[in-house]
C-alpha cells in the first residue's frame, strides 16, 4: 500500500529503520498489516495460521532488512516473503482442508455464522453493504474456485492493491501474464454474478 | 487506436494504471466501437461489484508481530553484531601502529627463537676450535703435543717404507710442527694438499725433486716406486704426512682402484703401475690398499721389473690374508730372470 505524499514512503521507512530507527519498523508495521492478513486469510482460509503468517512475515523482514535494496518496492518484497511463506504452510498441510471462510459453521441451533463474518470485527463496510449477503456469498464462492494462479493476482490486486507490475514481481510471472490472469478471473467472477439484479445495475 | 490496441490496454485502463494520452486514446475507442465498450463495461460492472469484505486483524495482531520482532532483534542481529565486528576490528588492522607492533613482534620472536637454538647447539661455555673448512670441531686435547721430533724422518729406505705402508696406521702419526703438515689431524684435506703439491725447497733441486710418490715407475723403471731418491728430501718430509692421511671412504677408493685397474686393461701395465701405488699409498691399511699394492706388484712382474714387484711383495708378507699369496708370487718371481716380461 503506497503512502500518501505527507507519509513517508514504505522504502523510506526501511532507510530509517536500516539507520537504527525501530519506530519506522513500527510505522511499517501499521500501515501492512490489515491488507497483509487479509491476503493471507484469503490465502490460507485459516485465521490462527494467517495470524502466525503475518508475524513470521514481519520477522523476516527484520531478519533481512541489511539485504533489502532501496532500488525495489518494499510492498512487492514483503508479499513476496509472505506469498512464499502460504506455500509453505499450504505443503504442509498438504490434502488437509481448512474449512471455507464463508461455510457456515454448524452450531447446536443450526447454521450459524461464517467464519469469514466471525473474522471480521463486525464493523460494517460501506462496499459490503452495497451489495447484498445473498451475491456476497456467490462472490466468495466464486473467488474460491478460482484456479490459485488467477485467485493470487486477484487477491493481491483487489485486496491488497497492488499494482500489476508489483504483483509480477511477487509472484514472478511477466506483467503481461498477470494482467491476462487478472482479466480470466474477472470474466469467471462476471459469469458468476451475472443473474443479480446488482450486477445488472452496475452495468449500467 | 483499433481493437487489437484497446485489448492490451483494457485492464490498465479498468484499474486507471495509463497514462492521461492513452487514457483519452481508449475513451475515444470506446465511444465509436460498441463491442468493446461492452466488454469493457461487463469487466468494470464486475470490478464494481466483486468487492471481497475486508477482514480486520485480531486487536493483539500488532503487539504480536512487534513482540516477535523483539524477540527476533535479541536473538537475530547476530550477522549484524559480526559485521560490526568485523568492521571494528579491520579499522583497528588497518592503523600503522598495529603494523608496527606486528613487525616489533616478529622480530621479537625471530631473535628469541635464534638464541635458543645457539644455545641449544653448544654451550657458550664449549671450548671450540674452527677448522680452515669452518667446521667447528672440538678443541685438540692438550695432552697430544705436536711432535717436532718425528717430523723430519729420515728418508726411509725402499722396504723400510713399504713397511710403514704395510703398517695399519690407526693414529696417525705426528706430524711435524711448522711445516705444511703442521695441521691437526683433523685438518685431513689441507694436509692431502700439501701432500700432493711439491713443496718449496730452499735448494735448487727441489724444482727437480719431487714427492715420493710422483718418483714412481714412471720414471725410473728400476727405482723402486715409493723409494724417495737422496734428492728428494723434501718429498720424504711429506711421506709422514701423506701417511697421516685417513683411509679414504671405502666408495671412492674402490672407484680409483677399478679406475688404475681398467687404465692396466687399456693401456698396459706400465701406466696403471702409478695409478695402483697412489691407491695402495692412500688407502694403506686397507684391503683396497693391500689389493692395489698386490695389483702393482703383479704389473711390476708383468714388466720385468722383478725388484719392484719384489718390494711390494714384501710388504705383502707382513699381511695376515695376504701373506700366503705374496710367498707365492715371490717364489714364482725368483724362478723369472730380472728384466724379462712375463
Amino acid at each position: 500500500m503506497s503512502a500518501s505524499r505527507s507519509e513517508a514512503t514504505d522504502e523510506a521507512l526501511m532507510s530509517r529503520f536500516q539507520g537504527g530507527d525501530r519506530h519506522a519498523f513500527t510505522l511499517l508495521v501499521r500501515r501492512h498489516q490489515s491488507p497483509l492478513y487479509n491476503f493471507v486469510l484469503r490465502h490460507l482460509r485459516s485465521p490462527p495460521a494467517a495470524e502466525e503468517v503475518v508475524q513470521e512475515t514481519f520477522v523476516r523482514v527484520l531478519q533481512n532488512a541489511t539485504g533489502f535494496m532501496q532500488a525495489s518496492r518494499f510492498t512487492s518484497w514483503m508479499y513476496a516473503i509472505a506469498r512464499n511463506l502460504c506455500i509453505d504452510v499450504l505443503r504442509k498441510q498438504g490434502q488437509r482442508r481448512h474449512p471455507s471462510l464463508d461455510e457456515p459453521t454448524q452450531t447446536e441451533d443450526g447454521p450459524g455464522t461464517t467464519l469469514g463474518e466471525r473474522s471480521a470485527d463486525g464493523r460494517t463496510n460501506v462496499e459490503r453493504a452495497a451489495v447484498s449477503t445473498e451475491i456476497r456469498e456467490r462472490l466468495l464462492s466464486a473467488v474460491e474456485q478460482l484456479p490459485e494462479e488467477q485467485r493470487e493476482v486477484f487477491l493481491l490486486r483487489e485486496m491488497s492493491n497492488l499494482p500489476f507490475k508489483e504483483i509480477a514481481e511477487v509472484v514472478g510471472a511477466p506483467e503481461n501474464t498477470v494482467k491476462s490472469r487478472m482479466r480470466y478471473a474477472l470474466e469467471r467472477l462476471q459469469a458468476a454474478l451475472s443473474e443479480f439484479e446488482e450486477y445488472a445495475r452496475a452495468l449500467r | 487506436m483499433d481493437c487489437d490496441k484497446f485489448e492490451s490496454a483494457i485492464m490498465d485502463e479498468l484499474y486507471g494504471e495509463l497514462d492521461e494520452v492513452t487514457s483519452a486514446a481508449v475513451k475515444r475507442h470506446l465511444a465509436s466501437c460498441s463491442r468493446c465498450a461492452n466488454l469493457f463495461g461487463g469487466l468494470r460492472a464486475t470490478r464494481r461489484v466483486a468487492v471481497l469484505p475486508r477482514v480486520e486483524p485480531p486487536p493483539g495482531l500488532e503487539r504480536s508481530i512487534l513482540s516477535h520482532v523483539d524477540i527476533a532483534l535479541r536473538v537475530v542481529p547476530f550477522r549484524r553484531r559480526a559485521a560490526q565486528a568485523v568492521s571494528v576490528a579491520g579499522s583497528w588492522a588497518m592503523r600503522p601502529q598495529t603494523a608496527m607492533a606486528a613487525v616489533f613482534l616478529v622480530m621479537l620472536g625471530a631473535s628469541v627463537l635464534l638464541l635458543r637454538g645457539r644455545s641449544s647447539r653448544a654451550p657458550a661455555s664449549a671450548e671450540m676450535t674452527v677448522t680452515q673448512e669452518g667446521t667447528p670441531a672440538p678443541a685438540a686435547p692438550s695432552t697430544a703435543p705436536l711432535s717436532a721430533a718425528t717430523d723430519f724422518a729420515p728418508p726411509l729406505g725402499p722396504l723400510a717404507q713399504n713397511e710403514r705402508l704395510g703398517e695399519v696406521k690407526a693414529a696417525a702419526p705426528p706430524v711435524a710442527a711448522g711445516s705444511p703438515a703442521q695441521e691437526p689431524p683433523t685438518a685431513t684435506p689441507r694436509a692431502r694438499t700439501f701432500a700432493k703439491a711439491p713443496p718449496p725447497s730452499p735448494g735448487g733441486e727441489a724444482t727437480k725433486a719431487s714427492p715420493a710418490r710422483d718418483l714412481t715407475v714412471a720414471a725410473a723403471p728400476a727405482a723402486t716406486p715409493i723409494a724417495p731418491s737422496p734428492g728428494a728430501a723434501q718429498g720424504g718430509r711429506s711421506m709422514p704426512v701423506a701417511q697421516a692421511e685417513k683411509p679414504e671412504s671405502s666408495d671412492v677408493v674402490g672407484a680409483d682402484l677399478a679406475a688404475a685397474r681398467s687404465l692396466r686393461d687399456t693401456r698396459g701395465c706400465r701406466a696403471a703401475i702409478a695409478r695402483f701405488d697412489d691407491v695402495a699409498r692412500r688407502s694403506a691399511g686397507t684391503p683396497a690398499g693391500w689389493d692395489a699394492l698386490l695389483d702393482s706388484a703383479m704389473c711390476c712382474r708383468f714388466i720385468g721389473d722383478n725388484a719392484g714387484a719384489q718390494t711390494r711383495l714384501n710388504a705383502l708378507l707382513n699381511v695376515e690374508s695376504y701373506k700366503e699369496r705374496a710367498r707365492i708370487e715371490l717364489e714364482k718371481l725368483d724362478r723369472t730372470p730380472q728384466g724379462q716380461p712375463r
